[in-house]
């Protein structure tokens, strides 16, 4: 009754009426995917998967299908002719495999471009990233906002000073200790500088869940799920990036965000793999740690 | 070429030879004063001299000396002739009578007009508010925008779209003009109705193609709306009772025959209606929507020579969004408004002329916001209008000139967001002006009894001003520089000529060949996000990025009466080329134009539509109604969009059929029904997915790819009329909507049936439709 009412009142006055339907969508050939990262500090590292139709079962079986672990050849070279060539290396979590370099001469570093080329299955695949500048957070700190017996809850704040040129783009993430197993990027974490150009402001953000973990989710509705609790430590990560890495990052959030919403465009994740789907990224980042205490 | 216009310019000068006499004045109804448009008036021996009364009601035409049987004609009145022995120049104001009404002292016949086969204006359909009235309405509201989208040629997108479509061209490609005033957004609730109150509509007309120099500044449509006068006779009161809505119309003279006024008002009460049902649900105890219209006019005839009229209107949409459990708000209010101030003058027997000030707005405010955090968006459209058109009836000519200038000021988007007493307002507000102008001249010219030719010629430009700061961006994107304008600094200046001529040959008393060919541009543009317009949507001018829309189009037409004029019946074949079309780029996300042009996120592209229209129309006796078929074929190809492929617009139709009939019972009943079939939209579709940061991320299919399955809907209703009395009458109208409960669909809903962390993980897809068999009543009164 609840969600009739609910319904009602968001299509006003309409009746409308939802059944399921079997659509004969246009076939989709398989492209291949690229997840790509060359981060400040760290060496390159690469997943490739294989993308779905719309109405493939994905189940355990057919997930190991979409992994695609017969490359020919993966190189990332930077712009002092420096290449390194990266093989597939097995890793227990997501994305359960990746290909790097065994012994790497390439670590990212700020103001350098980096080119990656994929050669699988007959086709190559080319995409080039800059790493910007890194611009560091001023401060992080932790604020309660659920202040019960039961339970003490807050969110991570940070203060940014941004430079006074136009163009530059942000993506935060969080890794709260002992919950996640990697950085989580909440919804709305890609930004760039549009509404803040060359001013020291304060923001702040709540706690993503890992869409992939099992073991550590709450209850739906749980508001630690949302909310960082007393006594939790989180490493927060702020990147820089450039225009296309971006432009990617922002246009899949909206995917995200949009999904199946009739009032809005289809948003065409934008990629900026020439031959592929996905992104090669370069980020700039700078590392904190947020003790989460009451003082 | 130099023999063309030589024999022009002889026939032309032709009307100065033989002894002429000019009868000229203002056609109105009998019963309330209102000026009659449109109206047919010739020479019974002779009906091909004669000619057409305009918006104001005003006619002049000139016949040789001596006696003349001349015929007042226009649909729904009851044609009447006047006896004139025509000596010197004459001015006769005729009133005509209803055709229901019969009066003994007046000679009328049943002669009816033959305009569509006469005249040289093709593709232009007029309708009179009180025929569509009878119509079938959705949730009893007579709809103006719904009527002319039967009509052939015209297309709405579906349910719930703001926009209609004429051959093949955008919604911002139509001039919707109320009283010369331009409605940018003519939709209430996302298109579920139109802002057109029809009890204070007198008469729609829409030029689809062929458009005479007089109009420009769009490239494919106008929609030419007249408000009710006022009346001049004695004081009316109109209203009805709807199940969501409720009207009333109050008009009199203020001195009888000489100065009137009409004010008449619409509100909805979803609002209202749903405040109980809210009242328990926490959540949205605060949430409502309703929308409001007003329109009043005024005018004073101060002589034969001189009238003034001021009509306005006015309307809002008014969402808001509260819950007792939250302290967030949100308030979204748009809407029209809009005045104009006309002035007729006749310099003399021949000559008329209308001089106007128009003002026109529309604005949308977004307003969203709790304690901690407060978000507001407003955009918007300004004009300020002044335009003189002149009218000189001659002979064999109707010369027509004028010239209008258009003062816009544009607010593209204006955001200001305020986080925990941070002010994240951008720091310019981007404001746009530039000055739109038309200067035209055009000649309706008899050049036999066979042949009529109009021919014209428009100049019109576009002169874009500052304040204004442009973002120069590079090849990836980011902004690299901006250059600023100061107060009314020249940017750009864009203009151009725009031909316009159609031509008529008669093959016999009742048939007509016509051919038309037109070259428009367009200086403003709305650019849509979502494919379905939204009141969200912004209106921008031509700029250093964006050229202006331009469209050419040809036509070809054949016009046959039958059973005297009874029934009238066309086809028309049409192609038109649009150049310098604007569309947001893949990718284009609404935040985009804030701290930047919003025309950094346009892509520009070039688009055709073809096609056929079939047109059969019954026009008088009890049984009324039309038949409209469309075969078209409307495409895009922009470089940027679809990898540079030829696409289908969403409302690309091939086909797209109407009919709409109207069956007076008795004196009491009318039956009306209309049914309606098109093609589907043609739509993108999410065809497949892929995995990044652990989560899915969908692929679209090429744009448009999809067609949903076609749309069909019939309708049907009652108006039962209650016992009149002389001081008090009543109807009440029956509709239902969507008769035989079709399951059309407003939109697919793409889902995923389990999670990637919850195997096995499948594609669904939903069907949402809306509006299953509704009936309605409505009761209207009228004292």
């Amino acid at each position: 009754m609840k969600k009739l009412i609910t319904l009602f009142s968001v299509l006003t006055f309409f009746i409308s009426c939802t059944t399921e339907v079997e659509l004969d969508l246009p076939q989709s050939e398989s492209q291949i995917v690229v997840e790509g990262y060359i981060e400040t500090g760290s060496a390159p590292f690469v997943s490739l998967t294989r993308s779905i139709p719309f109405y493939a079962t994905i189940d355990e079986n057919s997930l190991t299908d979409q992994l695609v672990t017969n490359a020919d050849l993966i190189t990332v070279s930077d712009r002092h002719g420096n290449t390194d060539t990266l093989t597939l290396k097995i890793i227990g979590n997501y994305p359960f495999f990746k290909y790097e370099a065994d012994n790497p001469t390439i670590i990212g570093q700020e103001k350098n471009r980096y080119d990656l080329r994929i050669e699988v299955d007959g086709q190559v695949l080319t995409s080039t990233t800059y790493i910007p500048e890194i611009i560091a957070l001023d401060s992080t700190w932790f604020e309660l906002e659920i202040d019960e017996d039961t339970m003490q809850l807050g969110s991570i704040h940070a203060n940014l000073s941004d430079p006074d040129t136009l163009g530059n783009h942000y993506k935060t993430y969080f890794k709260t200790l002992g919950k996640d197993n990697r950085f989580i990027a909440p919804s709305g974490s890609t930004v760039n500088d549009r509404f803040v150009n060359g001013e020291s402001f304060p923001f702040f953000y709540f706690r993503s869940e890992d869409p992939l973990s099992t073991d550590t989710l709450y209850e739906p509705g749980d508001p630690r799920s949302f909310y960082w609790s007393v006594g939790d430590q989180v490493v927060v990560k702020y990147a820089t990036m450039d225009f296309n890495t971006y432009q990617f990052w922002l246009t899949r959030d909206s995917d995200q965000q949009n999904g199946g919403n009739p009032f809005s465009a289809p948003i065409t994740t934008v990629s900026n793999i020439d031959g592929g789907l996905g992104v090669w990224s370069g980020f700039g980042v700078s590392i904190d740690t947020v003790m989460c205490t009451i003082d | 070429m130099k023999n063309l216009v030589f024999s022009i310019l002889l026939l032309s000068c032709s009307f100065l030879v033989g002894q002429s006499y000019t009868i000229n004045g203002y056609l109105q109804d009998i019963k309330n004063g209102e000026s009659i448009i449109g109206a047919a008036i010739y020479d019974k021996d002779n009906p091909s001299a004669g000619g057409v009364s305009n918006i104001y009601g005003f006619y002049s035409i000139t016949l040789p000396a001596g006696k003349h049987t001349i015929v007042y004609e226009s649909i729904g009145f009851s044609a009447t002739e006047k006896e004139i022995d025509l000596q010197s120049d004459i001015s006769l104001n005729i009133e005509l009578i209803e055709s229901a009404i019969k009066l003994a002292e007046v000679k009328i016949t049943e002669d009816i007009p033959d305009d569509n086969t006469q005249s040289t204006k093709m593709s232009t359909i007029e309708l009179k508010a009180k025929k569509m009235k009878e119509l079938p309405a959705f949730m009893g509201e007579v709809d103006i925008l719904k009527t002319i989208q039967l009509l052939p040629g015209v297309q709405s997108s579906g349910e719930g779209n703001a926009g209609f479509y004429v051959r093949g061209g955008g919604p911002d490609q139509n001039l919707i003009l109320l009283d010369e005033a331009v409605v940018y957004n003519a939709a209430h609730l996302f298109g579920f109705f139109s802002v057109f109150n029809a009890d204070a509509v007198k008469d729609v007309e829409i030029v689809k193609g062929g458009m005479p120099a007089q109009y420009g500044g769009r490239l494919s449509s106008v929609l030419n709306i007249s408000m009710n006068d006022g009346n001049l006779k004695e004081f009316k009161v109109d209203g009805g009772l709807g199940l969501i809505s409720s009207r009333l119309t109050v008009q009199g003279p203020i001195k009888k025959d000489t100065s009137s006024f009409i004010i008449s008002g619409r509100r909805t009460y979803i609002d209202i209606l749903m405040k109980p049902f809210l009242k328990n649900n926490e959540s949205f105890s605060g949430t409502g929507y309703y929308f409001y219209d007003l329109n009043t006019k005024w005018n004073y005839k101060f002589s034969n020579k001189d009238r003034i009229f001021l009509s306005g209107y006015f309307g809002r949409d008014i969402f808001n969004f509260g819950s007792s459990v939250s302290d967030f708000d949100i308030s979204i209010p748009w809407g029209n408004a809009t005045a104009s101030l006309r002035w007729n003058h006749l310099f003399s027997d021949k000559l008329f002329m209308n001089t106007s000030l128009v003002f026109s707005d529309y604005n949308f405010e977004f307003g969203a916001g709790n304690e901690d955090f407060n978000f507001s968006l407003f955009s918007g459209i300004t004009d300020y209008t002044i335009k003189s058109d002149f009218s000189y009836y001659a002979k064999k000519h109707q010369l027509k000139w004028g010239l209008n200038t258009i003062y816009h000021v544009f607010v593209p988007n204006n955001l200001s967001a305020q986080a925990r007493g941070v002010d994240f307002t951008p720091d310019e507000k981007l404001t746009q002006q530039g000055i739109e102008g038309g200067l035209y001249f055009q000649d309706d010219l008899e050049i036999s009894t066979k042949w009529k030719l109009n021919y014209g010629l428009r100049y019109s430009w576009y002169d874009n001003r500052g304040p204004f700061q442009r973002f120069v961006k590079n090849d990836i994107g980011t902004t690299i520089d901006t250059i600023s304008y100061n107060n009314f600094e020249h940017i750009n200046f864009y203009d151009g000529l725009e031909p316009r001529i159609s031509a008529r040959y008669g093959i016999n008393e009742n048939a007509s060949m016509k051919g038309a060919f037109s070259l428009n541009y367009q200086y403003v543009h709305m650019a849509t996000l979502t494919g379905n317009s939204l009141p969200t949507d912004v209106w921008v001018p031509s700029s250093e990025r964006v050229k202006p829309q331009q469209a050419i189009q040809y036509a070809l037409g054949y016009f046959q009466n039958f059973a005297e004029n009874k029934f009238e019946t066309s086809v028309e074949l049409y192609y038109k080329d649009m150049n310098n079309l604007i569309e947001f780029a893949e990718g284009a996300l609404p935040e985009d134009g804030v701290n930047d042009n919003t025309d950094n996120s346009f892509v520009f592209g070039d688009g055709w539509s073809y096609g056929a229209e079939f047109f059969l129309k019954k026009r008088t006796g009890d049984f009324t109604g039309w038949i409209g078929y469309t075969i078209s074929k409307t495409e895009r190809l922009f470089p940027d969009i679809n990898q540079g492929k030829v696409y289908p617009v969403i409302y690309d139709r091939r086909h797209d059929l109407s009919v709409v009939l109207s069956y007076q019972i008795n004196k009491r009943l009318t039956l009306a029904g209309t049914f309606v079939y098109a093609t589907g939209n043609a739509i993108t579709v999410q065809t497949g997915s892929y995995l990044i940061d652990g989560t899915l991320n969908t692929i679209y299919s090429e744009r448009n790819s999809f067609r949903i399955k076609p749309y069909h809907r019939a309708d049907i209703s009652l108006t039962v009329k209650g016992k009149e009395s002389k001081k008090f009458k009543s109807s009440w109208n029956f509709s239902i909507y969507n008769l035989y409960n079709r399951d059309n669909v407003y939109f697919y809903n793409f889902t995923a049936e389990g999670s990637i962390v919850n195997l096995p993980l499948t594609g669904k897809v939903e069907q949402v439709s809306l509006f299953p068999i509704l009936p309605s009543i409505t009761w209207n009164f009228n004292f």
